[in-house]
């Protein structure tokens, strides 16, 4: 086992980099200063541009941490200090003290129904009201109560006065009024930090009277009144109460501001204010406006700007103007709001209801924690990021993802704890850490032909569920249904001893099928299965009947009907248990190499990543030379040098003894899957065989050719890319020059309907440098929309006051571009002027046009059909889910990064290039491939080879044999949904655990018994 | 051309395809011993070329013999039905293309013993076979959608009429399974009704049980079948079943814009989807 | 509620991911709802065969209630939107045929939606209740 890593943070970003360490079979303490982990993504509503429910993409990855044997959550606690260097880092955590025992806690919550006190729900931002004893939220994990003790009435009063309610009613004896903060030492190679931010205060612009008018929220309150679990139950209300009519979202609320000192853009905002104003419209359909007020709108991201295109046909009102103020109307709290347009003029328009779209900001205690740590910040607070090196800190060891670097959205997130993950797991490969137990192997019973003995543990939970259903009741039924043979009521089913009892009674009794009737499966099948596991029975042979959650909590009033209910849940299990077989997960032996297709700055990227956790890497280039477009571009945004950092980085690729580079080679054939993949590749005349267990997709993507402006027709027309090379080596030639550039050539248009993120910043950049050479130059930047989103807006603002000139067009009115008459060298650009009202025409030396970057449509469809994953409408691959996979293929194996997945910056394409080693590197890992049990599973006299399964199967798991004509499903990519299974005519296809005949078994039960 | 004409130039075909071995078995129609109609003929020989007729008897659907000789190459006489059948086993990858031969008939429609043309025949909108080798007949004006008279009968009704119509058609049925033997689609190895474990429906004539399996053929044909209404025509009890097939065909053109059998690369409709596809059985 | 009302028996398919989520939610928030539906827990809305539905009306449910998560959000990213359109084309044919429309019923219920659970299954029931003891496709023994 190697030494652990410690992730501070347990948001996204941190649950993604303990998952990917922990998979990788590194230990991990998960530190998270709230009760429950979750972080921000747990209060979001829903999630753009999909409108994913936030919730039911974050649970899941929830549960994994809390089940995982290698993570350790330390909740509500906080790192106090770090000590020591890279590898043998002390951590000194406090951990908080909760006044409950979480080891005792089952999270019945009768606590919560009794105390008295009630305090501000901050989770709900403060909309609604929790008690004093709370959970954080429903979902919560560890699903354990805590006490918050600057409001329990026993804590803060004479001991002559006791409460003490919740200790009173705690059936487990949990509460612990006696605790106290405790610190612990941590001994860890490496630490991540995935802190994330606090929301801008909105009560520092009072000129929108967040704080005094009530129906003025922030977006994060917003979240939780649109959110199904929140205050209003998913009512859109205006917090007195009233459904609003009229709803203005106001865009960069604390961002892009320097009266508030914060000049950066939030990057999310634009596209969460969309997300909110198209949710608003499918909760209210017959809300009469929706108005977004903003100077840009930023949708720069992966199927923003379709999503902006979709919210301006849905009749979202996007308004550009800068609003000044907002006044109330004291009667009927409606709201006035005065904005000023481009052309200055000033308009009043009427609101009920208004959303501040605050910025991201950094957390004060983070940044306190940094001081502490010697741990670099920028001026804002957040944490000093390298273009070159964006996961890393200025402390060695110490690693940074998610918006604690900067502003960013959830999949950049998402890919930077990955790359933390990977960069933390080359630090602490080598270092011995603690032995962790592994789980006492016991052998299996083989059931072989027994007839079925099933044993039934009906709970109380307390009395969660036995004061309302009649659980002697229930249990005494249960002794008549067939096949049971033995039957008993417990106080807690999940209690360690009876655990140890319900052990005892499967070799007391012979029992070969267990049914548990107590809590939900989702939460506490595994404990269970682990029950039988212990006892050599197949934890498939376990069932889970859920009488608590589904029955007596929700059916307080009707106990006689609850009772009933119970059995009859009971008795459909019992009948899906009659059928439950023991289901084998199968070990296949894998290959501990990765094939990287691409060898640019995402391709070396990954290869060096895994290369330096100790895999073997083939890098396959198409070109004779490794580089890709990094190799023609100048410096990045920040001023570094791309060619010393590309030399560099491509000497450390071939010196690296794990690597193979295979350059002017093309991919002609993949076969295979995850942990056995067979890849031929040409390589001139030679034909070579790789085997190999992971493929990472780095293939990028280029600048396209205009075709318009005279490019191509004049020698000074060229796009941003040439000019980088030109300033590289020609850079005299711009002295005293008139320069115009165009933005969006080719973007954002029919032809390709996205936005290319880069060449904003791109254009920027390029201005600066050569105004910084010469500030004689005249630069005028045409533009639709200027997204240098996150900290490259400092760059726009640079650019501003070194007087580059920037001027909108819209789309319907594009610059016109004319060789001048009378001297043929120069280009004559025409545009209208929106500021004065005019059209203006610049005789310009040199026209720069910001080209869209395009996939290579043809080469990624081929290579889309070898691998067998999606590409996009674009071109550019789909990764299997937009926010929290984006950096694999819904393909087990098969994971992509750079420009292969969609335009992006360089620092970037850094970071998902490290993301997509980690994921590699979690199947590279592990000694084999372990297949899950719950598979489909292929009767062959029944299949009739007809590839239905094969055509709808999410993840290729399943395809007919040419040889065979039957259809053989790969149990390693199987996820196990059964929609092959429900979609085959003859039930060829059955899926094990769920199959049809404990399906059918159970409806038999309910109806026919 | 006429029926005549047509049937000339598909002998000369078929002739030629035998002829010159390309391949070994011609599936068409030959005139039957009794009633008038056109029997399925197997002709492998040039010398019997002579006994394949074309005329508007020739209403079996030669699709499900074409199943019987997989691995053969062979050529059939198809009208457009016959070669959406075709098309979609070929989808389901009962044969490669390029085993089979189709020799595209145009087809105005079949008609009964008393000359009167077929229900699903009145309403059928592709006359052409849409994937074909040859193509035998002046092309048709592809039809527009015609509601059948069953189909506009039923839609008058109320649920509770519908629902009388239906028993008193189900009632009938003697669970022979010819309908399952005629249709193209049922080429499974084992019918789930006669599946023991699990046991889907009972083997009875219960009229529930009844009801399972004409339903259960029908969703398992559904968005697969291109309505040659062979089912209905063999059925010895003349139980009124094609409606209902013809009702899932209509709702899969309405709302998945979804025609069974007529491109070789299209998923069937049950089988594809699209995000915005329609929500109307779900509650808000 | 009234003891000598007839109480239906509704049978659920829930998938685990996001309408059995839901579920629990409503569990957590003690959101109430009548007792009137019976769970069947499944990995995804796709993995319930249309045929599953008819079966149940054979053997005497009183009402069949499909919920999954909603178009978008499947946690095996496509499996919903196959079983939308095989459950549209069920429920069509089956009000074909003269069965009453609401004795089946489809629904989308994310996991955050406790309180949609809880009304969904309200509203489920009351149609269920107000349609009666179903008199179609219940096999003759079953009655």
């Amino acid at each position: 086992m190697s030494k652990p890593v410690m992730v501070l943070g347990g948001g996204i970003a941190g649950i993604q980099a303990s998952l990917d360490l922990a998979e990788m079979g590194i230990p991990v303490y998960l530190v998270e200063s709230q009760p429950s982990i979750g972080g921000r993504m747990a209060q979001l509503d829903k999630t753009f541009p999909t409108n994913d429910c936030s919730t039911c993409i974050l649970a899941p990855k929830m549960s994994s941490c809390a089940n995982h044997p290698l993570i350790k959550i330390y909740s509500y606690s906080e790192l106090k200090d770090i000590r020591g260097r890279a590898g043998d880092f002390t951590a000194v955590v406090t951990k908080k003290a909760r006044y409950v025992d979480e080891e005792a806690c089952n999270g019945c919550r009768q606590c919560l129904d009794v105390c008295p006190q009630y305090v501000d729900d901050d989770f709900n931002m403060g909309i609604d009201q929790r008690k004093a004893v709370y959970m954080l939220f429903q979902q919560g994990i560890p699903n354990v109560a805590a006490i918050d003790d600057r409001f329990c009435r026993f804590l803060n009063r004479d001991k002559n006065d006791k409460c003490g309610r919740c200790a009173r009613i705690c059936p487990r004896k949990a509460i612990r009024y006696g605790q106290r903060d405790k610190d612990i030492e941590l001994e860890v190679g490496a630490i991540i930090l995935a802190t994330g931010y606090d929301t801008f205060a909105a009560e520092l612009k009072p000129e929108y009277g967040y704080g005094s008018y009530r129906n003025v929220v922030t977006s994060m309150e917003y979240e939780r009144i649109m959110s199904a679990s929140g205050p209003y139950g998913g009512h859109i209300k205006r917090p007195d109460g009233k459904e609003p009519k009229r709803i203005a979202f106001l865009q960069c609320v604390g961002s892009r501001d320097a009266k508030c000192d914060r000049e950066y853009c939030s990057s999310v905002c634009c596209m969460y204010a969309m997300k909110e104003a198209v949710i608003t419209r499918e909760h209210i359909k017959s809300i009469d406006d929706l108005s977004i007020y903003y100077m840009d709108m930023r949708a720069f991201g992966k199927d923003f700007e379709r999503y902006y295109e979709n919210a301006k046909k849905q009749g979202i009102n996007f308004v550009r103007s800068r609003v000044t103020e907002i006044a109330e109307d004291s009667d009927t709290h409606d709201l006035k709001l005065y904005a000023v347009d481009e052309q200055g003029r000033v308009s009043e328009d009427e609101f009920d209801m208004v959303v501040l779209s605050v910025g991201l900001v950094p957390r004060p205690d983070v940044v306190e924690l940094c001081q502490r740590a010697g741990i670099k910040t920028d001026r804002y607070g957040f944490v000093h990021a390298d273009d070159m090196a964006p996961i890393q800190t200025t402390r060695e060891g110490v690693l940074a993802c998610g918006v604690l670097t900067g502003p960013k959205d959830i999949p950049e997130t998402v890919y930077e704890a990955s790359g933390a993950a990977s960069l933390a797991a080359q630090l602490v490969k080598d270092l011995p850490g603690p032995e962790i137990p592994k789980p006492e192997e016991v052998p299996m019973r083989d059931i072989g032909r027994e007839r079925p003995r099933i044993g039934v543990f009906v709970c109380h939970c307390g009395t969660n569920i036995a004061g309302v259903v009649d659980v002697k009741a229930a249990a005494e039924y249960a002794k008549a249904l067939p096949c049971v043979e033995y039957v008993d009521d417990t106080m807690y089913a999940c209690a360690a001893d009876t655990q140890g009892f319900i052990a005892d009674m499967i070799k007391e009794h012979d029992l070969n099928r267990v049914v548990v009737a107590s809590c939900t499966p989702r939460t506490h099948e595994p404990l269970f299965q682990d029950v039988l596991r212990k006892s050599g029975l197949n934890p498939y042979l376990f069932t889970m009947v859920n009488i608590r959650d589904q029955c007596s909590w929700v059916h307080m009033d009707y106990p006689e009907e609850a009772t009933e209910k119970a059995k009859d849940l009971i008795r459909m299990a019992v009948a899906k248990a009659y059928y439950a077989q023991p289901l084998q997960q199968q070990v296949l032996p894998k290959d501990s190499s990765a094939l990287v297709i691409g060898g640019g700055l995402a391709g070396m990227t990954s290869a060096l990543s895994l290369a330096k956790q100790g895999y073997k890497v083939y890098l396959v280039e198409k070109e004779p030379v490794l580089g890709g477009n990094a190799r023609l571009m100048n410096t990045s945004a920040r001023g570094r040098s791309f060619e010393q950092y590309m030399d560099e980085l491509t000497e450390s690729v071939y010196d690296h003894p794990y690597i193979t580079v295979l350059t002017s080679a093309h991919i002609s054939a993949v076969e295979g899957y995850v942990g056995n993949f067979i890849t031929t590749v040409r390589k001139g005349p030679d034909t070579i065989k790789l085997n190999h267990g992971v493929i990472i997709v780095a293939v990028g993507a280029n600048e396209s050719m205009p075709d318009e402006y005279l490019y191509g027709q004049h020698p000074a027309v060229m796009t941003q890319l040439k000019l980088e090379r030109q300033i590289k080596h020609h850079v005299d030639d711009f002295k005293g020059k008139r320069i115009v550039m165009i933005q969006c050539v080719g973007s954002r248009e029919p032809q390709r309907p996205y936005c290319s993120r880069v060449c904003c910043t791109q254009a920027v950049k390029n201005a600066i440098c050569l105004k910084e050479m010469d500030p004689t130059i005249q630069i005028t930047i045409l533009y639709r929309e200027m997204r240098t989103y996150g900290m490259n807006e400092l760059y726009y603002e640079k650019a501003r006051r070194l007087g580059v000139d920037f001027v909108r067009y819209d789309v319907d009115d594009k610059p016109r571009v004319t060789v001048d008459e009378d001297d043929s060298n120069k280009i004559n650009v025409e545009f209208y002027e929106h500021l004065i009202g005019r059209t203006l025409k610049i005789k310009a030396d040199y026209l720069i046009l910001s080209a869209a970057i395009e996939a290579d449509r043809e080469s990624n469809a081929e290579l889309s059909q070898m691998l067998k994953v999606p590409i996009n409408q674009d071109g550019f691959f789909l990764e299997a889910h937009m926010k929290l996979r984006p950096v694999e293929f819904a393909t087990d194996g098969i994971f992509l990064c750079g420009m292969a997945h969609a335009p992006k910056n360089a620092d970037e394409v850094i970071a998902q290039a490290q993301g997509a080693a980690a994921r590699a590197a979690s199947i590279l890992a592990k000694e084999y491939i372990t297949t899950d049990g719950m598979v489909a599973k292929v009767n062959r006299f029944l299949c009739v080879a007809c590839g239905i399964c094969e055509s709808i199967c999410p993840y290729k798991a399943i395809a007919v044999d040419p040889q065979l004509h039957v259809a053989v499903v790969n149990a390693a990519l199987c996820k196990g949904c059964g929609l092959c299974s429900a979609t085959c005519r003859p039930g060829a296809v059955d899926l094990q655990g769920f199959d049809d005949s404990e399906i059918l078994a159970q409806l038999d039960a309910l109806y026919s018994w | 051309m006429n029926w005549e004409q047509q049937q000339q130039k598909m002998r000369d075909i078929a002739s030629e395809l035998l002829t010159n071995g390309k391949v070994d078995m011609i599936i068409g129609y030959e005139q039957a011993s009794v009633n008038g109609k056109a029997a399925p003929a197997f002709i492998t020989s040039p010398e019997e070329i002579q006994t394949l007729v074309w005329n508007d008897k020739c209403e079996n659907m030669l699709a499900k013999y074409a199943l019987r000789y997989k691995g053969k190459q062979i050529a059939i006489v198809a009208k457009a039905c016959d070669a959406r059948a075709i098309v979609g086993l070929m989808v389901e990858h009962q044969f490669p293309r390029e085993q089979i031969v189709i020799i595209g008939m145009v087809c105005p429609g079949m008609t009964d013993e008393r000359g009167r043309i077929y229900e699903s025949c009145q309403v059928c909108r592709h006359h052409n076979p849409p994937v074909y080798d040859h193509f035998v007949g002046d092309a048709m004006e592809e039809g527009e959608y015609k509601l059948s008279p069953t189909m506009a009968k039923i839609d008058a009704m109320t649920p509770d009429e519908r629902w009388a119509y239906f028993t008193s058609q189900m009632k009938k049925c003697i669970r022979c399974y010819s309908c399952r033997q005629a249709c193209y689609l049922c080429y499974c190895n084992k019918c789930f009704v006669d599946r023991n474990q699990p046991r889907w429906v009972a083997r009875t004539t219960d009229l529930s049980d009844n009801i399972y399996y004409h339903l259960g053929r029908i969703m398992h044909t559904a968005g697969r079948c291109v309505q040659c209404g062979a089912c209905e025509r063999v059925c010895p009890m003349d139980l009124k079943i094609w409606y209902l097939a013809q009702k899932v065909s209509d709702d899969c053109k309405e709302l998945y814009d979804y025609d069974a059998g007529l491109m070789l690369d299209e998923k069937p409709a049950l089988a594809d989807y699209r995000l915005e596809d329609s929500q109307k059985a779900f509650v808000d | 509620m009234n003891e000598h009302e007839w109480e239906p028996k509704i049978v659920a398919f829930l998938c685990n991911w996001c309408s059995y989520a839901g579920a629990d939610l409503a569990g957590t928030s003690r959101i109430q709802y009548p007792p009137n539906v019976r769970v069947i827990r499944v990995p995804c809305s796709g993995r319930v065969n249309p045929l599953y539905i008819i079966r149940a009306l054979q053997e005497g449910a009183d009402g069949v209630l499909v919920s999954g998560c909603h178009p978008g959000d499947c946690h095996y990213s496509t499996g919903n939107m196959y079983a939308r359109r095989k459950f549209t084309v069920l429920k069509s044919l089956l009000e074909y045929v003269g069965v009453e429309p609401d004795r089946v019923q489809f629904s989308w219920v994310s996991a955050s939606e406790g309180a949609r659970f809880a009304e969904v299954i309200t509203q489920v029931t009351e149609d269920i209740k107000r349609l009666g003891k179903p008199t179609r496709l219940v096999k003759e023994e079953m009655r």
